[in-house]
């Protein structure tokens, strides 16, 4: 194997089981979210701010998969 | 596709040399400086379209800030940094999403680049975010009471958990750069891709990248956010002075403030 075809290995790896616990976490909270919803329509708006930020703290750690993703491809 | 990871310099004044991105945040902030002059000369008592929408913007943040914080006199000293970094931060992530923004070239680089999808100017405003909130954490609980976070040697557990707290003081910068960097650098590489893929598998139509374009728009609003509210947390966790410090984000505080 020559480096340009492990680079690509290993990005695909990097992003691929760095989007895994992320994706369970976004899950979780969005599926959290909705049943708190549920349980309790009239603080939806507290529940959905709360939410998003929430998801964004999350998402920003499959963010980071992905820049480590992006510097083994293009650095 | 041509996608760069760092800034690429377009010209240089006296061996300083000029980055594209550096190019495009000193734009940003002239543009930031005029639409401020405009809205403060033009102030009226019954608002117009414009400054209703400063105003709510205004309001809105500083209703987190108070919350948060808890006490008036630190929100309104931290409100300004707070506000300036917030619309900093959200015109660079929207600049990089005009259309046509990126294809200006000079040469064979282009001459505009969000100023957030560059690594620098997002670990300067990290550097600035973390090193104001240290400040204020020496003005209001002193120097002893403020380092006896980190330094405390009234017992084992107290002593890991303060060389743990500077730790996490440490890393907090490159969270901070990172995750504001990584979100705007990827969601300009994503759009890049998108229409990459849509004109080499069908003809271009301008309904497939336009989701995406969206999604953009809000990540650009809610990852400045982020950071604000990053801040303004970490503020509150430096000034306050009491129990053990904790690093938990108490995210119940924003929902009930922007729900009122």
């Amino acid at each position: 194997m020559n480096v340009d075809s492990a680079r690509l290995f290993a990005m695909a790896i990097a992003i691929g089981i760095g989007v895994v616990g992320p994706a369970l976490a976004m899950g979780l909270i969005a599926g959290r979210g909705l049943e708190a919803i549920g349980r309790n329509p009239e603080t939806e708006n507290s529940v959905r701010n709360t939410m998003v930020l929430a998801l964004a703290f999350c998402e920003s750690l499959a963010i980071f998969a992905l820049v480590v993703a992006l510097i083994i491809k293009f650095v | 596709m041509n996608i760069s990871l760092a800034a690429e310099p377009i010209f240089s004044i006296s061996g300083l040399t000029i980055t594209n991105s550096a190019f495009t945040a000193v734009l940003v902030s002239f543009a930031l400086i005029i639409i401020a002059a405009v809205l403060r000369v033009g102030l009226l008592t019954i608002p117009k379209r414009a400054q209703t929408l400063a105003e709510m913007i205004y309001d809105g943040l500083l209703g987190i800030t108070k919350n948060v914080i808890g006490r008036e006199d630190v929100a309104q000293e931290l409100f300004p940094f707070i506000i300036t970094a917030f619309f900093f931060i959200v015109i660079s992530n929207w600049s990089g999403l005009i259309p046509g923004f990126s294809s200006i070239l000079h040469g064979e680089t282009p001459v505009f680049r969000a100023p957030t999808s560059d690594l620098n100017t997002v670990i300067a405003l990290a550097l600035c975010s973390v090193a104001y909130v240290q400040y204020l954490g020496f003005k209001y609980r002193g120097i002893k009471g403020y380092l006896s976070t980190f330094f405390n040697f009234s017992g084992p557990i107290y002593f890991a958990v303060g060389i743990i707290e500077l730790i996490s003081e440490i890393m907090r910068p490159i969270s901070y750069s990172f995750r504001l960097f990584g979100n705007v650098f990827a969601g300009e590489v994503l759009l890049a891709v998108i229409i990459f893929l849509n004109s080499t598998f069908l003809p271009f139509t301008p309904i497939i990248p336009l989701p995406f374009y969206a999604l953009e728009l809000f990540v650009g609003v809610i990852q400045a956010l982020v950071f604000c509210f990053l801040t303004i947390v970490f503020a509150s966790i430096a000034i306050s002075d009491h129990g053990e410090p904790h690093a938990e984000v108490p995210l119940e505080a924003v929902a009930v403030q922007t729900s009122k």
